[in-house]
C-alpha cells in the first residue's frame, strides 16, 4: 500500500488555490524530494497530511487511512520553524517525546545528542538557532515512524549543519519508511533522493526517479529544477 | 493520552503558578508572625505596609496569572508556534481541547484553595490556634444550620459554579479560535470575537430573562424559597437553569472545535 | 567528506566507477570486507537505495560477493579484477582521445604524442 496517496487533492484559501487537484502515490522505502519555490504548496501538502488543514476537495491518505490520531502515531513531522515548548530542558523534551510517541527511541535520541555534545540540562530557548534545529531534527528522526515529513530541514543552515542533517536522515533511514523532504534548494539534497516531485503553483509538474531524470535530461536534477522554475 | 496531556499542562502551569503560591503562603505566614510577635509597632512600620501591599498584589496575581495562563495555553500553545507540536500528537483535537479545559479548571481550583489558605494562614499563625476551637465550632454550626438542611440547594449552586467556570473557559477558547482565523491580527481578532460573542450572549440573555417564570424562578432559586411559578417547582427550575448553561457550553464548544479542528490556522 | 558527482549521469553509475577505482587502487584490496550499505551511503552522501543498487550491480559483475552471514567482500578472482582494470583504463583512454580530438589532433598525432610522453617518463 502507498504510504501517502493523494487523489484530486485540492486546498483553497479564500480565492487562492494552494493545491490544485493533485494526484500522487508515494511508496514506502523511498526518500522523496518535494521541490518547488516558496508558495508553491509544499507546506500546504504537508499540513494536509497531518490534519492541520482540511482539504477543500479530494482526499489524502496515510497508509490508506485519513489523517488523525492513528496516522499521527506513525508519522514524524519536522515543521519549518521552532515548534517545541521552548521553556523545557532538552532532557524534558526527550521525556515528552518518549511519553507521547510509542515509536520514539530515547537511546537513539540520547546517543545523537551526546555525539553533538549537546547539554541535556540546557533550556531549549537558550540554545543557538542552529542547535535548536538540530535538536528538533534529532527528536523527529529518533522515532521509528512509517512516514517522515521534513519541511525545509536545510533552509538557512550552514554547509556543516547541512551535511549533518543529511547524514542523520541517511543513518536513521528505515527501508520500510517513506521520507518526504520539502525544499527549495534541490542541489543540497539531490544525491540523497530516490524520487523528486516538482510543485509549481499548486500543481505537480514532474514526479520522477532522480536517476532516470538525470539520464533523460542529461543534467542534474538541480539544473533541470532551475530551468523549470526560471523566473 | 488525556492523562499525559494534562500532566504536560500541569508542568506548564506549575512552573509559573507554584512559585507564586509559595511566595504568597510564605508571605502570609510572615504577616501572621509579625502580627503575633510585634503587635504594637507593626501596623505603623513601613515594611509591614509594604508586605501587606505585596500580599494583596500576590493574591490578585494568582487570579490574573491563572486567567492569562489559561488563555495562553490555548492561544499560544495550541494555536501558535507550539501548535505544530500539539497537533502532531496522536490525539484528536477534541482531546487537546478537553485537556486544556480541565487543566484551566484544575488550576482555578488550586488558585481558589491557595487564596483561601493564604487568608486563613494570617489569622491562624497570628492567633496561634487560640481561636481554633471557636473556629471549629462555628464551622460545625455553619454546616449543621446552613449546609445540611439545604444540601440539594448547595449541590445545585456548586454545579452552577462549575458549569459557569466551564462556560467562561470555553467561551474564551471559542473567541480565540475564531480570532486566530485573522492571520497577522490574531490578538485583535480574538478580542473582537470575544466582544462579539458577549454582545450576542447579552442580547439572548435579555430575551430569556424577560420570560417571566424564569426571572422570578431564578430569584426563588437564589434564596431557596419554595417556588411555584407556572407550576414549576424548585427542582424543575434548577434543571431549566442548568440546561440553559449547558446549551451555552455546547454552542461554545462546537464553535471552538470547528475553528480549531476544521479551520485550523496556525501561525 | 562527500564524494563528488557529475551532473547528468545517474548517481549509481558514478558510484560504481568510484568503487571500481577504489578496488583498482588498492583502497579496497581483494578479499577485504566492504562496509555496510548504510555506512557507505553516509560516506558518499547518497541514498542507501542508490548505494545498494550500485553494490548489487558490482556483485552481478562479480567484483563483489556476499557471504550469507558475514557480509560483502571484494573478489580475489584475478581474471575479473584484470577485466575491470582494463575497462577502467580503456575508459580513461577514451576520455583522453575525446579531449585531444577536440583540440584538433588527428589519431596519428595523438598516438605519437602519447608514445613520446611514455618514453619521457
Amino acid at each position: 500500500m502507498a504510504a501517502i496517496t493523494c487523489s484530486n487533492l485540492t486546498k483553497k484559501f479564500g480565492k487562492t488555490t494552494a493545491l490544485d487537484h493533485i494526484d500522487l502515490e508515494l511508496e514506502p522505502g523511498r526518500i522523496i524530494g518535494l521541490a518547488g519555490p516558496n508558495g508553491s504548496g509544499k507546506t500546504t501538502l504537508i499540513k494536509l497530511a497531518q490534519h492541520m488543514l482540511v482539504p477543500t476537495e479530494g482526499e489524502i491518505l496515510i497508509d490508506g487511512k485519513a489523517p488523525g490520531p492513528e496516522t499521527k502515531a506513525h508519522l514524524a513531522y519536522l515543521p519549518d520553524r521552532d515548534f517545541l515548548p521552548d521553556w523545557m530542558k532538552i532532557d524534558g523534551l526527550v521525556k515528552l517525546y518518549g511519553g507521547f510517541y510509542e515509536d520514539f527511541s530515547r537511546e537513539t535520541a540520547e546517543q545523537m545528542l551526546t555525539n553533538l555534545d549537546i547539554d541535556k540540562n540546557m533550556v531549549f530557548k537558550k540554545m543557538s538557532k542552529g542547535t535548536r534545529e538540530k535538536v528538533q531534527l534529532i527528536l523527529t528522526m529518533s522515532r521509528k515512524a512509517d512516514v517522515y515529513l521534513l519541511d525545509e530541514p536545510i533552509a538557512g543552515v550552514d554547509p556543516a549543519a547541512r551535511d549533518y542533517i543529511i547524514r542523520t536522515i541517511i543513518s536513521n533511514y528505515n527501508p520500510e519508511a517513506l521520507v518526504l523532504i520539502s525544499t527549495h534548494l534541490i542541489s543540497d539534497i539531490e544525491n540523497v533522493l530516490d524520487e523528486v516531485i516538482f510543485l509549481k503553483s499548486g500543481t505537480i509538474v514532474l514526479h520522477e526517479n532522480t536517476d532516470d531524470l538525470r539520464t533523460r535530461m542529461n543534467k542534474s536534477v538541480d539544473e533541470y529544477f532551475r530551468e523549470v522554475f526560471r523566473c | 493520552m488525556l492523562r499525559k496531556l494534562i500532566a504536560y499542562e500541569m508542568k506548564a502551569y506549575g512552573r509559573i503558578l507554584v512559585p507564586i503560591y509559595i511566595a504568597l503562603l510564605a508571605l502570609a505566614a510572615i504577616l501572621g508572625l509579625s502580627l503575633k510577635f510585634l503587635p504594637e509597632w507593626t501596623t505603623q512600620n513601613v515594611f509591614f505596609v509594604f508586605a501587606v501591599l505585596l500580599y494583596i498584589i500576590l493574591l490578585l496575581s494568582v487570579v490574573v496569572v491563572t486567567t492569562l495562563l489559561a488563555i495562553n495555553r490555548y492561544y499560544g500553545n495550541l494555536l501558535g508556534r507550539e501548535g505544530y507540536f500539539m497537533f502532531s500528537l496522536p490525539v484528536r483535537s477534541s482531546t487537546l481541547m478537553v485537556s486544556k479545559t480541565l487543566s484551566a479548571m484544575i488550576w482555578t481550583a488550586f488558585g481558589t484553595i491557595v487564596g483561601f489558605a493564604a487568608v486563613a494562614m494570617v489569622s491562624i499563625v497570628a492567633f496561634n490556634g487560640t481561636d481554633y476551637i471557636e473556629f471549629k465550632q462555628a464551622l460545625h454550626m455553619f454546616y449543621k444550620e446552613i449546609i445540611s438542611p439545604n444540601i440539594g440547594h448547595v449541590i445545585f449552586w456548586i454545579a452552577i459554579m462549575i458549569l459557569v467556570l466551564v462556560t467562561v473557559i470555553v467561551r474564551v477558547y471559542a473567541a480565540v479560535a475564531i480570532g486566530s482565523q485573522w492571520s497577522g491580527h490574531r490578538l485583535l481578532g480574538s478580542v473582537l470575537a470575544y466582544v462579539g460573542i458577549k454582545i450576542v450572549e447579552t442580547i439572548i440573555a435579555s430575551v430569556i430573562s424577560s420570560v417571566d417564570f424564569l426571572k422570578n424562578g431564578v430569584e426563588h432559586l437564589m434564596w431557596n424559597s419554595p417556588a411555584d411559578v407556572n407550576g414549576f417547582t424548585n427542582w424543575r427550575l434548577q434543571i431549566v437553569v442548568l440546561a440553559i448553561i449547558a446549551v451555552q457550553i455546547v454552542i461554545y464548544w462546537v464553535l471552538a472545535w470547528y475553528f480549531t479542528d476544521r479551520r485550523l490556522n496556525l501561525e | 567528506m562527500k564524494w563528488e558527482f557529475k551532473n547528468g549521469v545517474p548517481i549509481y553509475l558514478q558510484i560504481i566507477t568510484v568503487l571500481k577505482r577504489k578496488i583498482a587502487s588498492g583502497e579496497m584490496p581483494p578479499g577485504s570486507k566492504v562496509s555496510p550499505v548504510r555506512d557507505l551511503a553516509m560516506e558518499a552522501g547518497v541514498n542507501p537505495n542508490t548505494m545498494q543498487r550500485a553494490l548489487t550491480q558490482l556483485e552481478q559483475e562479480g567484483l563483489l560477493y556476499t557471504l550469507r552471514t558475514a557480509g560483502r567482500y571484494v573478489t580475489e578472482d584475478e581474471q575479473i579484477l584484470k577485466k575491470m582494470r582494463e575497462s577502467l583504463s580503456s575508459g580513461y583512454i577514451e576520455d583522453m582521445f575525446d579531449a585531444l580530438r577536440e583540440l584538433g589532433m588527428s589519431r596519428e598525432e595523438i598516438v605519437e604524442a602519447v608514445g613520446a610522453f611514455g618514453r619521457e617518463q
